[in-house]
């Protein structure tokens, strides 16, 4: 009884370590890599990918392309305001796609469709990161 | 003075922290990937399990271990499931559309390769 009592501590504090862990490299480590590949993932898979299974939507896929090379040239050119407004338009893209496959139904076809949903989280902790950042560089 | 453009990104994707990325891949292994094997392509428990003990494995030595032996071993191991994936997709003929996503994830767990093994050099 005291063994498995330990061992469910142990447990316990392993999963707590992790958290605490996988919280810190959300909150703190660099975002630009995640912001090249959201922005690349943006401008090319993203009007693919909606053209191929959505269908012809130039209001949604024209834009995505504008919006990722913008994000791409936002992180090259390193200004903090330019990358949130970039990283909240990137947000707002995947959002949407995210819904029109929800709408299409394609998340109960298979499991690489979700990948949407983790692109959505992906670009909304990009967004809250540099967020933050531009908050601590205003305030000093 | 600071670097723009495509020297920029070199210097970004060098020397930046790659632990998002590994969690990233390391969940998609986990998580995503055995789910998608099972419901798109091959029925196979045995390759859902290799995936899913990957990305555990993954997960484990950048959350709890740390350390950059490890972290190592990790990404190659990834980046050798990421590369299966590509190949299974691609020969069974699924490579659009949305799954092409799995070549960017094949593109992360290389860089990751690169980036931890650059980072254990200099250490």
């Amino acid at each position: 009884m005291e063994r498995s009592k330990s061992r469910y501590a142990e447990a316990l504090k392993l999963v707590r370590k992790i958290l605490t862990q996988l919280k810190e490299v959300w909150q703190y480590s660099d975002s630009q890599p995640t912001e090249i590949t959201l922005a690349g993932a943006l401008a090319v898979l993203f009007p693919i990918a909606t053209y191929l299974e959505i269908g012809y939507a130039p209001i949604i896929q024209m834009p995505a392309i504008v919006a990722g090379l913008y994000q791409l040239y936002c992180v090259s050119g390193d200004c903090i305001n330019c990358r949130v407004r970039a990283s909240f338009i990137t947000f707002c893209f995947y959002a949407v796609g995210a819904v029109l496959y929800l709408y299409k139904g394609y998340y109960w076809q298979g499991a690489s469709y979700w990948g949407w949903i983790l692109l959505t989280f992906s670009s909304f902790g990009s967004l809250k990161r540099i967020k933050k950042e531009q908050l601590h560089r205003n305030n000093g | 003075m600071s670097k723009k453009g495509l020297k920029r990104a070199v210097e970004i994707f060098k020397y930046s922290d790659s632990e998002p990325n590994e969690v990233f891949t390391g969940l998609l292994h986990f998580a995503i990937l055995p789910l998608a094997l099972y419901t798109e392509m091959i029925k196979s428990p045995w390759l859902c399990l290799f995936s899913m003990a990957v990305g555990a494995f993954q997960l484990y030595a950048v959350l709890y271990n740390g350390s950059l032996k490890l972290r190592s071993n990790a990404t190659k191991l990834a980046a050798v499931v990421a590369v299966a994936t590509v190949l299974n997709y691609y020969i069974a003929g699924l490579l659009t559309g949305s799954r092409v996503g799995w070549l960017l994830v094949l593109i992360f767990a290389i860089w990751n390769v690169v980036r931890v093994d650059m980072q254990k050099h200099l250490s």
